[in-house]
């Protein structure tokens, strides 16, 4: 019998409580002629009788208080229970704060500027296109309202408030400068 | 595969038909063994009684659920294992420097040999490891070799199964004789009798 074996063998039957009842004959006699497996198997055994001691040293003494009982009955029993309104206007109110942060959530994807614009469904785009009426190709607005909408777009910002900048992806006009290219070389 | 401690004289039965008395005798049957297992754990007794006030909490507001024809034992020593866990966890920053501790520790006994036969600093090292084994071997050994179950009530508790529950308690031993200095770990005399 190797010793390895023996090793783990014995150590289940005193660190783990199991009996190797009539198996017990080989390893009986390999600890008699192996004296490092004596010592590792002494060592599993002290260990194991150390180990009981420390965990009843952690509770030795101690018992839970007598005033732990009255305090688990006032959370329990002496709690009265809470009416089915109550509960019924709690979940209501969370039904009623999710619908209002998902009102808002479609509110600020859906928005005309938002950068969510014209990338998200259809329905968001097509919502998109009809809050701002496209432009013709003679630079004017199509559209009857197109008095109503160059009437809002002119309209100075009110005091106080940032301007936004206005960017536009046009073709560069020919009086800007080149693009400069070759530079890196 | 069962624990087999028996359930009272029909104890939760009685607790669901709204017997306030019968709670009462639940908690003054089981609260000692749950209390033990959450002071092993924390080793903090304060902790432990408010882990024990929860646990019954939660067995009361759970009593519909809990299962009439056995022990309500196992099913408590869970809920106090994961409270343990979870109240443990919020302390992490607490716990964790213990690891250190222990390295010193270790680290310094090996440096006296001649002193390290005192049987009191092999426990103190000992509860130190004890404090960072893995939860689940911690809760192992704990359940095996404080509490006295069997491996197979032991892996009930636990929720796993037997094979498990035996490398886990082997693994922690392992773990544990590694934490020991050398000059510990033969002690003078250890001989098997045969």
């Amino acid at each position: 019998m190797s010793c390895k074996r023996a090793q783990r063998e014995l150590l289940e039957q005193f660190a783990l409580g199991e009996e190797l009842g009539s198996r017990s004959g080989p390893h009986l006699a390999h600890l008699v002629s192996c004296a490092e497996c004596r010592r590792e198997v002494g060592i599993d055994r002290e260990l194991v009788e150390n180990l009981r001691r420390a965990l009843r040293e952690r509770v030795e003494g101690s018992a839970p208080s007598q005033a732990s009982w009255e305090l688990v009955r006032r959370r329990t029993i002496d709690r009265p229970a809470r009416p089915w309104t109550t509960r019924v206007v709690q979940w209501g109110g969370m039904v009623s704060a999710a619908a209002a942060a998902g009102t808002m959530m479609f509110a600020v994807v859906t928005a005309p500027e938002s950068r969510f614009a014209g990338t998200q469904s259809p329905f968001i785009a097509s919502a998109a296109r009809r809050a701002v009426p496209p432009v013709d190709e003679a630079g004017g607005l199509s559209g009857a309202d197109s008095s109503v909408y160059i009437a809002t777009q002119t309209e100075p910002p009110l005091p106080g408030w940032p301007v936004r900048p206005q960017f536009s992806k046009s073709a560069p006009s020919r009086d800007s400068d080149p693009p400069i290219t070759g530079h890196m070389r | 595969m069962q624990v087999s401690t028996e359930q009272p004289d029909g104890l939760v039965a009685r607790m669901r038909s709204g017997d306030i008395d019968a709670f009462e005798e639940f908690f003054i049957t089981y609260q000692r063994p749950v209390y033990t297992t959450a002071l092993a754990i924390t080793r903090d007794p304060f902790l432990a009684e408010e882990i024990l006030q929860d646990c019954f909490v939660k067995a009361y507001r759970a009593r519909h659920r809990l299962r009439t024809d056995r022990s309500p034992l196992p099913w408590l020593h869970r809920v106090a294992t994961n409270l343990c866990y979870s109240r443990i966890a919020r302390r992490r920053v607490m716990i964790e420097p213990i690891t250190t501790l222990i390295s010193n520790l270790v680290a310094d006994l090996a440096s006296r040999p001649d002193q390290v036969v005192e049987s009191r600093e092999i426990i103190e090292v000992l509860q130190r490891a004890i404090d960072a084994l893995p939860p689940k071997q911690q809760t192992a050994v704990i359940l095996y070799y404080l509490h006295g179950y069997s491996l197979a009530e032991a892996a009930e508790i636990a929720g796993c199964n037997v094979g498990t529950m035996k490398s886990r308690v082997h693994y922690a031993l392992k773990a544990l004789r590694s934490r020991l200095p050398e000059e510990q770990r033969a002690p003078a005399g250890a001989r098997v009798s045969i």
